[in-house]
């Protein structure tokens, strides 16, 4: 049901104008027997025109505001991605703790206590990253991270994540968080499908007292010094599919700026890393859902 | 000014109508009883006659019909304001750009002129057959599978 007044008057203003077009044209056809409406095309143009130019200013009104109400829903629809691939991680967690327990248990049946203990010593290092990761005051964000994480290590990438701060003075919506990481976590996994040797990705995130530090690294193939000035630049893609890509850093870049934020990106043999800062804002209590 | 002959109010004006009325309607999504609909119809035609007799150019008849017809589809279905006006305009609408298209074309394959067609009570009644076929045929394909423009939120009529 149309509801918005706003959309209801530019229906009505599209609706009118086209009828005055239909009795402008009408009036032409019937002037031979009947007395014409408008003295001539160039009164009829005049009457008509501020219609025209104000029903074409309402539509573009709307499509700006619709636009943006599709990007917010794109943005929603990421979000909710994210989210439903991390419960997928956690049932899945879940079901390798069952495993992991009856291991333990098995082992302190059969007397093993020292291998018991050792057991549940390399859970506890395994599972202290997602515990820190969870951890983080943006929800979003840790939820992004750990289906990534869990992308990446499908597709055979080690995985390195050092979480040290909460994030609690960090304000950036959850929605242009995950844009922000998803794309550079995801060019990160793409560029290691390429790469040849060694497969690594890690993140850091800790504080400094400039602000909150996020480092994304790869151990893909490196950016020549050239091509790395030029990177967040819209359309600029160092895949040689090009078609559908280079928007990803302009977005990263953009919404970094948006922020007051910096972002800066070191490749060399050893790696590609992304590093990126955060203001913190003091006496806020973050960003949360 | 333009005096209506009974023919072309039986023939022409109150078959019209109905059409308008239930393409109106239909592309609203809104499909009421259709006796109702026709009885609008033939009170929307005999207020036209009277409406058209007046001494205005042509188009103002319309555009103080447009109102009238909203008036009434908010009295007789007790309809929103904007869903009676909406549905008397895009009825209007439909005819017109029809029409517009129709009457140069028609004109010329008959080689009749306009005033010859209007004062002419059956060659009136005939002239915009080919018009009320086509509009009648999408009218009931509208009604027939339920196609609307925009569904305008649920009503009494369903």
């Amino acid at each position: 049901m149309i509801k918005s007044p706003l959309v209801l008057i530019a229906l009505f203003l599209v609706l009118l104008e086209t009828l005055l077009f239909v009795l402008l044209n009408l009036s032409f056809i019937a002037a031979p027997a009947f007395p014409a409406l408008w003295p001539d095309a160039v009164t009829a143009i005049q009457i008509i025109a501020p219609f025209f130019i104000i029903t074409s200013l309402s539509l573009i009104f709307l499509l700006f505001k619709y636009v943006n109400i599709e990007l917010e829903a794109s943005n929603q629809r990421i979000h909710i991605e994210n989210l439903r691939e991390s419960l997928e991680n956690l049932r899945a967690q879940r079901h390798d703790f069952m495993s992991h327990l009856q291991v333990v248990h098995g082992l302190l049946q059969l007397g093993m206590t020292d291998e018991a203990r050792e057991y549940v010593a390399s859970l506890c290092a395994e599972i202290r990253q997602p515990t820190r990761i969870i951890s983080l005051n943006h929800p979003a964000l840790a939820a992004l991270i750990q289906s990534k994480i869990a992308l990446a290590e499908s597709q055979g990438i080690a995985c390195q994540c050092e979480v040290t701060t909460e994030l609690r003075e960090l304000i950036i919506p959850g929605t242009d968080i995950t844009r922000i990481f998803g794309n550079l976590l995801d060019n990160a996994i793409e560029a290691l499908q390429r790469a040849k040797g060694e497969r690594r990705l890690w993140l850091r995130i800790y504080e400094k007292e400039e602000g909150y530090i996020f480092e994304v690294g790869n151990t893909g193939p490196a950016i020549p010094l050239a091509l790395q000035a030029k990177i967040f630049e819209r359309g600029f893609t160092t895949k040689k599919n090009k078609e559908g890509h280079g928007q990803g850093l302009f977005i990263v870049k953009t919404l970094v700026d948006k922020y007051e934020g910096r972002i800066s990106v070191h490749s060399s043999d050893q790696g590609t890393v992304f590093t990126l800062l955060f203001p913190q804002h003091r006496g806020s209590q973050g960003f949360s859902f | 000014m333009d005096f209506m002959p009974w023919q072309a109010i039986v023939f022409q004006s109150i078959p019209e109508s109905i059409i308008l009325v239930s393409l109106g309607l239909g592309l609203l999504g809104l499909y009421p009883p259709f006796k109702k609909v026709v009885l609008i119809s033939i009170t929307y035609s005999l207020s036209s006659v009277i409406i058209r007799a007046l001494p205005f150019p042509f188009g103002v008849h319309t555009l103080i019909l447009l109102p009238w017809l909203t008036v009434l589809l908010k009295s007789f279905f007790k309809m929103d304001w904007w869903k009676a006006f909406t549905a008397a305009l895009l009825g209007t609408i439909i005819f017109g750009l029809v029409e517009s298209i129709s009457t140069p074309f028609l004109l010329s394959l008959t080689g009749y002129d306009l005033g010859t067609v209007m004062r002419d009570p059956w060659l009136r009644v005939l002239f915009p057959l080919p018009d009320e076929v086509l509009l009648g045929c999408l009218a009931w394909i509208v009604w027939r599978k339920r196609l609307f423009f925009f569904r305008s939120g649920r009503s009494k009529f369903y």
